[in-house]
């Protein structure tokens, strides 16, 4: 059995820089994608997963084992997300990506796992209603979309999700109730007009 | 239940968050209901989609970034402190030196006037003791003399000895004075050599 988190953070504290290291081995994967989902950007996401790290090492001394190491981590992620939203107030951190053709440009591809490029007559139905959703996402308040992606997209359970949130599980309910409708009366404001509300964005 | 209150249950619904009571009442509401039976369909069309979406591969960089971030931060750190230091010493002895010259200065324009004021009083009461001999044979400032003996003794307060807390106080205050204002003379020099 590999050494376990607690122990990680111990080491650390003690002064073994090499098992911070070692933490961010293990937990960037899940960092970077929670923040690429959160911020629907690579770059943004890279910044977040750093400033979130950067967050840890300064105060893992604040960790006192209540929670377990990752739910704590990722609540530093979400808050530190939610902290950046609310300095940029209404600004959405990205310009929604609404199709592959702009992630190609970018050359970002290799980063996506498996992303052919698809002309707009291949689009699947299914393609479409992910990018849909995906641009769905970056309109919703920030607070719903964490709630979702945490739910969604990362699969926490409920009380996970209270407990990384530090809410009680009826404000999880509640909050996931609205984002969720919140999300469905966007998508249907996209059907309606179409393409003029993906060129307004 | 009225459809907005069912609207509310139903994304829960989805995920099978709902207590058998609730789900009761939601599914007798979905029986005559097909608005929300609709809207039920696509919330479920709408988590399958986000459920899924393809995830992301973090950049094999980050990590070396993340620490080389870290790194960077931790010597600026450092070097901020070192530099506040060199900013505060300085100032703060040169400040100390000015106070302490103060000190200095005021003790030794009272010092003098101090020592004067005790051997008046000494040598008022040795006039005093020769007085009581025989006021007569003092000279023509005799007679006034006699009388300002005898305040000056009264004056003097203990005559004959200095007040031990006074003397105490101006050495103890001097000497440290010195000695700061030494050191902080010290201090520049050293930092002026250090330059060149």
């Amino acid at each position: 059995m590999a050494i376990t988190d607690e122990v990680l953070v111990e080491q650390f504290l003690q002064g073994n820089k090499q098992a911070f290291s070692t933490i961010v081995e293990r937990y960037e994967q899940k960092v970077y994608s929670l923040a690429y989902r959160l911020t629907g950007d690579y770059d943004d996401a890279s910044d977040l997963a750093q400033d979130a790290f950067v967050k840890v090492y300064r105060n893992l001394s604040q960790f006192r084992g209540q929670a377990a190491f990752s739910t704590w981590l990722y609540r530093v992620v979400t808050n530190v997300f939610l902290d950046e939203m609310r300095k940029r107030k209404r600004r959405p951190i990205v310009a929604i990506s609404l199709d592959d053709s702009i992630v190609t440009e970018e050359g970002e591809l290799t980063r996506e796992l498996p992303s052919p490029d698809p002309g707009p007559e291949d689009l699947s139905a299914q393609r479409e209603m992910q990018q849909a959703v995906r641009a769905g996402m970056q309109k919703l308040p920030a607070e719903y979309r964490v709630v979702l992606i945490l739910r969604d997209l990362q699969g926490y359970a409920y009380d996970e999700i209270a407990s990384i949130l530090d809410i009680n599980l009826g404000t999880v309910k509640s909050r996931i109730s609205r984002a969720r409708l919140a999300l469905r009366k966007v998508l249907e404001e996209r059907e309606q007009h179409g393409a003029d509300w993906r060129l307004t964005d | 239940m009225s459809c907005d209150e069912i609207m509310d249950l139903l994304p829960l619904y989805v995920d099978n968050a709902l207590t058998p009571d609730e789900i009761g009442q939601v599914d007798k509401h979905l029986s005559s209901c097909p608005s929300c039976c609709t809207l039920l369909e696509l919330l479920r069309e709408d988590q399958k989609a986000l459920r899924s979406q393809p995830d992301v591969q973090v950049p094999s960089s980050f990590r070396r970034d993340l620490m080389a971030r870290i790194e960077a931060e931790e010597t600026k750190v450092r070097r901020v402190t070192k530099n506040a230091w060199r900013y505060l010493v300085p100032r703060f002895s040169s400040l100390a030196a000015a106070l302490l010259l103060i000190v200095l200065a005021t003790n030794l324009y009272f010092v003098p006037r101090y020592i004067e004021q005790q051997r008046i009083a000494q040598f008022d009461t040795s006039r005093f003791g020769i007085m009581s001999a025989g006021p007569e044979a003092q000279p023509d400032a005799g007679g006034e003399f006699a009388g300002k003996g005898i305040e000056n003794a009264q004056l003097a307060g203990d005559p004959g000895g200095h007040d031990p807390l006074a003397v105490g106080a101006w050495a103890w205050t001097t000497g440290l004075s010195v000695v700061i204002f030494s050191g902080a003379v010290g201090f520049w020099i050293y930092r002026y050599r250090r330059i060149q």
